[in-house]
């Protein structure tokens, strides 16, 4: 699925991919038109959501450097998960979204997922209302056929739900959806929405607006998460993944017992898609190599989740992957990957036509090496700033014809990644520090 | 009411409000600094004596400003050094934003939850802050900064004189210089400072860099300040020093006498002196059956007496005399007291007048005694007791503080343990951080503009390998586990720290306690209790100067020890000899005590002379700060001489003038040794709060810096040592 020409592009999926690289951000579709290699990564993938489609549950921790594709992948598999008729949430951790916090961090976590949340006819995020439509359609039709009302049905299908933590309430609020649709109330229909979507932040609030007496808060996220993953399986979806990507955000978080508390909620998710209590459900994480096996702060510093997420011995010391394990690391791109790589961004930018690029071969070529004279190394092992300096160069090219691609590239200026949550400038001319190295 | 045009740019509330304070005209300073505040464009620095109006200077024109603009969150943010001088504040404003509807929230350690919550949810209004609450505040809560003081006009500084040169300062700076790189906005500064010396040099203290923004200085015409001072004289025999606890019993008994049923504080110029008096105090309550209102407050006592004492004082309802150590100038927040005792010689006029400033608040006068004691003199005593120096440096200190002068902020310096606290703020802060992003606003525009990029990289390194630091894989710094502990420790926010004393220890066994904050070095002499010791050995984890009593010679009554007195100090003692004159603030046992100095002064020509002969050893008077004089020892005995000092008088032991000369000679014809040098022969170089996490090679040049002078004392051989004779 790598290479292959897809024979004409549609346009609007061409210029999404193209402007997002740009912008340094990892496309929200057509992945499938860049991506290379890591077959064996994805093929395992693929067998996690075919089990979450059976009613089991995965988990995955994908560890890679810095600029190894990490989001890339995520968001690659969250594409594959789609097309598989799975549901999937999204987001990137922050110190303002965690998993475990007592000042609405947690919810807010929620919220984010929420609001990322897409289907395959809602890719781009979205999707709850429709969600939710589906399962009224589904009850219905259901209710018609058998010859009951449909708010019978509705307790009869959620039923189930309803002996779950906080399962009670979730059935009301679709009920609640479903009157709102009859009386033809948007408000009601609204409210029920924003209330699954974690948007309320008091009980007052809830039992005003709905009627129920709890909402989404900082102690029940993953317990909600649960809730959502049997409701999507009864509106008719293959099951629930969950990505939450820049795990880095809980190792920086600067309380010792802050940090043990989230790491404590992964253990839970852990623990649950193990033994198997979790359905329809998969959590995939992504992280730093640090983030993971730092016995400081890291989740090795988690005596539970260490022993728990440790290499298996065997694999490591016959020197081969055990893709059975929950923690996947990713290798980073070799230079004939970021080859690759650029051959393929060429195709999308000519609507995947290989014959219409203006830019042959030795263009190429010559890039990859200019890159790698101007920055060293540095520009296969952070793909991003690569591919955009590469999207800038063919964007330049096709707009301006008589421009010949050899004059042009003595001009490209590749960045080296500098990351900081402190904004300004980083001075990377700076010869005492900015390649400083405790 | 006298209406200026001034006046009239005021909001009409803020005028209304004025009104009805019923004052006959506004103050000089409160006319002159209507119009810059209200500019909001400029710093501004106004300078006068207590109770001349400068609250009100700086924040009718700052509240003005609000009440015509209402921004967006908080409007003004008022920093003050005390808890109690908030509390203050909040009393004098409260009405004032009341009429314009603001919200006026002091904020610090005691403040109710409540009110915080209000302001968490909605920031508005004035703020009043100490530094180390609006420490903790960018540290935990960096977004609700950038919210709350995004469109704030003014900050407002109280007691600046008190920051200039010390950690505290220098936090201050980096905090502000912190919070204006969070909003990306300059703010204005208003700066309220007692009279002292040198307004201009004071300014500069105002930014990082000085300059960088218009500012503008507003200085009292009045010069009125109402001090009243006494100094007492004692003379006591040599034995009572070396008695058990060191009080002299007359001393104690005019204590008592003058003391009892008011609230004061007694300061002491060491725990054991503390303690011991404060006992002789309570004694005298018990003897004569009245309720005991005197109690020791100083660092080693635990914190839950000295709250009770701390609060018993704020009460204000009992009698209550507090004798402590420098504890209570640091930052303890006590209520009014009625005067202020000063046992023993004080250090500099900055700290005197800080003590000063404890008493007399609310319109009376402030009022001051020194309790200062003199050796009975024999035909071996000290010169420096023969020179009565102890009065007449009390004196000099008095006079200086009289005239409204006092010591000049110190040159900058390197401030490494504040740099420690402050780098590791920042990452807290924001999580992670580059290396050249935390130098470029520490540093490179903030107050730490000595520390070079690869003095940085070494803190740095030294940081992570004590696992304060660690760095992620992409090359970022985060705090590591123990840098978490260390933002976590209850202190963290202060950048000061009070140091525990040494324990002094001969042969096993204890006999004393007292603040080291001057050099140490091994084979040194020191003075203590009425006994001349020589320095074995410094322990500086565990503070332990181990002594051995040394017997040549009779030492002065007190060795010097305590803080570094400046350079200004000792010209002034010089002057007070010259010019004969007996001011009428001493008692006379004082007079006659100086009388004698200044003869003893001019029947040994020292106006004309700093050398001495006497005996087997040689003085030197270079009547210089105790840096110089420090420096001119530590060169001295590097030459091979076994040079000390004491209190100003350099004594040096079985050495003649003519072996002094040739040593000196020797010593200005090579290549002087630097501050860093000198600073490695100290043993106790660990001062401030963070410096035992520093390179040792940085920590040495920053002290030296701090400490040493070599140019000046280079300069004082050449020039004076040889002139004198002829």
């Amino acid at each position: 699925m790598s290479t292959e020409a897809k024979g004409g592009l549609r346009p609007r999926v061409r210029d999404g991919i193209l402007q997002a690289l740009r912008a340094g951000v990892t496309p929200r579709y057509g992945l499938q038109h860049l991506q290379v290699g890591r077959l064996r990564e994805v093929e395992t993938l693929l067998e996690d959501i075919e089990r979450i489609a059976d009613g089991g549950a995965a988990i995955r921790f994908i560890v890679g450097e810095y600029g190894s594709g990490k989001s890339f992948f995520l968001q690659l598999i969250r594409s594959i998960a789609l097309e598989k008729g799975a549901v999937c949430l999204h987001a990137d951790l922050a110190p303002d979204r965690r998993l475990h916090a007592s000042g609405g961090q947690a919810r807010m976590l929620y919220a984010e997922l929420l609001r990322n949340c897409s289907t395959r006819s809602k890719p781009e995020g979205g999707a709850l209302g429709s969600m939710v439509e589906r399962f009224i359609a589904e009850v219905r039709r259901h209710a018609g056929e058998a010859g009951m009302s449909v708010e019978q049905c509705i307790e009869e299908r959620l039923h189930e739900l309803s002996e779950s933590v906080g399962g009670y309430d979730f059935a009301r609020v679709i009920a609640a959806y479903w009157q709102g649709y009859e009386r033809g109330c948007e408000q009601l229909r609204d409210e029920a929405l924003r209330w699954l979507r974690g948007e309320f932040s008091t009980r007052t609030e809830a039992r005003k607006s709905l009627g129920v007496g709890s909402i989404v808060d900082d102690g029940n996220v993953y317990d909600r998460l649960k809730l959502l993953a049997r409701f999507v399986r009864r509106a008719g979806y293959a099951g629930l993944l969950v990505c939450i990507d820049e795990l880095v955000n809980l190792y920086k978080l600067p309380q010792r017992q802050t940090r043990l508390a989230n790491y404590e909620q992964i253990l839970r998710m852990l623990n649950d898609c193990l033994q198997g209590s979790a359905e329809h459900l998969g959590f995939l994480f992504g992280g730093t190599p640090e983030v993971l096996f730092d016995t400081g702060k890291g989740l090795f510093s988690y005596e539970a989740l260490r022993s728990r997420l440790e290499e298996n011995n065997f694999a490591r010391r016959a020197g081969v992957v055990d893709y059975a394990a929950p923690v996947l690391r990713l290798a980073n791109l070799t230079p004939e990957e970021l080859y690759l790589l650029l051959c393929n961004v060429r195709l999308v930018h000519a609507n995947g036509d290989p014959g219409a690029s203006s830019v042959p071969d030795e263009a190429l070529d010559a890039f990859v090496h200019h890159c790698s004279r101007h920055i060293g190394d540095a520009y296969f092992r952070t793909p991003r700033n690569t591919v955009k300096a590469f999207v800038d160069f063919l964007s330049v090219l096709d707009q301006h014809p008589d421009l010949q691609w050899s004059q042009l590239l003595g001009m490209v200026r590749i960045e080296a990644d500098a990351p900081s949550d402190m904004p300004g400038n980083v001075d990377e001319d700076d010869d005492a520090l900015a390649d400083f190295r405790l | 009411m006298k209406v200026s045009t001034a006046f009239s740019l005021l909001h009409e509330d803020v005028r209304q409000w004025v009104w009805r304070q019923r004052w006959d005209a506004l103050r000089d300073i409160q006319e002159r600094a209507i119009g810059p505040i209200l500019q909001a464009d400029r710093d501004v620095m106004i300078s006068a004596a207590t109770a001349a109006g400068k609250t009100e200077a700086a924040f009718l024109p700052a509240c003005s400003h609000l009440a015509e603009f209402r921004p967006d969150g908080v409007g003004i943010l008022s920093i003050s050094p005390l808890k109690a001088l908030i509390n203050d504040q909040y009393r004098r404003l409260r009405e004032l934003c009341e009429m314009l509807r603001l919200p006026l929230t002091p904020w610090h350690g005691d403040t109710p939850y409540s009110a915080k919550q209000r302001q968490w949810e909605e920031p508005g209004g004035v703020l009043l802050i100490t530094p180390e609450s609006l420490e903790s505040l960018l540290l935990h809560r960096s977004e609700w900064c950038e919210r709350a003081f995004g469109a704030t006009s003014h900050v407002i500084i109280d007691e600046f004189h008190v920051f200039p040169g010390t950690e505290r300062g220098c936090q201050l700076q980096s905090l502000l210089h912190r919070l204006e790189f969070l909003i990306g906005r300059t703010l204005p500064r208003v700066a309220l400072s007692a009279t002292m010396g040198d307004v201009r040099r004071m300014a500069e203290y105002l930014r990082p860099t000085p300059g960088s923004y218009p500012c503008e200085i507003i200085v009292s015409d009045c010069s009125h300040s109402d001090v009243k001072v006494q100094l007492r004289g004692y003379r006591i025999p040599p034995e009572v020093l070396r008695s058990r606890t060191g009080v002299d019993q007359r001393m104690a008994d005019d204590l008592y006498r003058i003391l009892r049923g008011t609230s004061h504080l007694i300061f002491a110029n060491s725990r054991g002196c503390a303690e011991s008096l404060a006992a002789a105090l309570t004694d005298r309550c018990e003897r004569n059956a009245v309720p005991n209102e005197f109690f020791p407050h100083h660092g080693s006592l635990s914190r839950d007496l000295r709250e009770r004492l701390e609060a018993r004082l704020q009460e204000e309802v009992l009698p209550t005399s507090a004798v402590c150590t420098m504890t209570l100038e640091l930052g303890i927040d006590i209520g009014c007291v009625h005067s202020i005792a000063q046992i023993g010689t004080p250090h500099s006029v900055a700290s005197l007048r800080q003590r000063l400033g404890r008493s007399g608040r609310r319109g009376e006068a402030s009022i001051l005694r020194l309790f200062i004691s003199e050796y009975t003199l024999k035909e071996e005593s000290h010169i420096s007791d023969r020179l009565r120096m102890e009065t007449v440096q009390s004196i000099a200190l008095l006079e200086l503080l009289l005239q409204g002068r006092s010591e000049p902020p110190p040159p900058r310096q390197f401030h490494l343990s504040t740099l420690v606290q402050q780098t590791m703020s920042l990452i807290a802060q924001y999580g992670a951080v580059r290396a050249t992003q935390l130098w470029s606003l520490l540093c490179g525009s903030g107050p730490f503009s000595l520390v070079t990029r690869e003095m940085y990289a070494s803190i740095l390194r030294g940081l992570g390998e004590r696992d304060l630091i660690i760095q992620t894989r992409d090359g970022a710094l985060v705090l590591g586990c123990e840098g978490e502990r260390l933002i976590w420790r209850a202190h963290f926010y202060a950048a000061f720290n009070t140091p525990d004393d040494y324990r002094l220890e001969c042969d096993s066994r204890v006999i004393g306690r007292i603040p080291v904050d001057r050099p140490l070095v091994e084979g040194q002499q020191i003075v203590f209790g009425g006994m001349r010791w020589e320095v074995l050995n410094i322990d500086q984890d565990k503070r332990v100067v181990y002594l051995r009593r040394s017997l040549t010679g009779v030492p002065p009554a007190f060795g010097g020890q305590g803080p570094m007195v400046h350079d200004m100090v000792r010209r002034a003692m010089r002057e007070v000899y010259l010019r004969r004159n007996v001011p009428a603030y001493l008692d006379g046992s004082a007079r006659s005590l100086l009388q004698e100095g200044m003869e003893c002064f001019h029947a040994l020509n020292l106006g004309r002379v700093s050398q001495l002969s006497i005996g087997n050893t040689v003085h030197l008077l270079p009547w210089r700060g105790d840096a110089v004089t420090g420096t001119i020892t530590r060169l001295l005995c590097r030459a091979g001489l076994a040079a000390n000092h004491f209190g100003g008088v350099i004594d040096i032991r079985r050495c003649s003038i003519e072996q002094l000369h040739a040593a000196v000679a020797a010593l200005l014809d090579s290549a002087p040794p630097d501050e860093e040098e000198l600073a490695a022969d100290v043993a106790n170089t660990i001062v401030e709060k963070h410096d035992a996490l520093l390179p040792d090679a940085l920590r040495l040049r920053a002290y030296g810096r701090r400490y040493f002078d070599v140019p000046a004392a280079m300069e004082w051989l050449r020039d004076t040592l040889f002139v004198d004779e002829k």
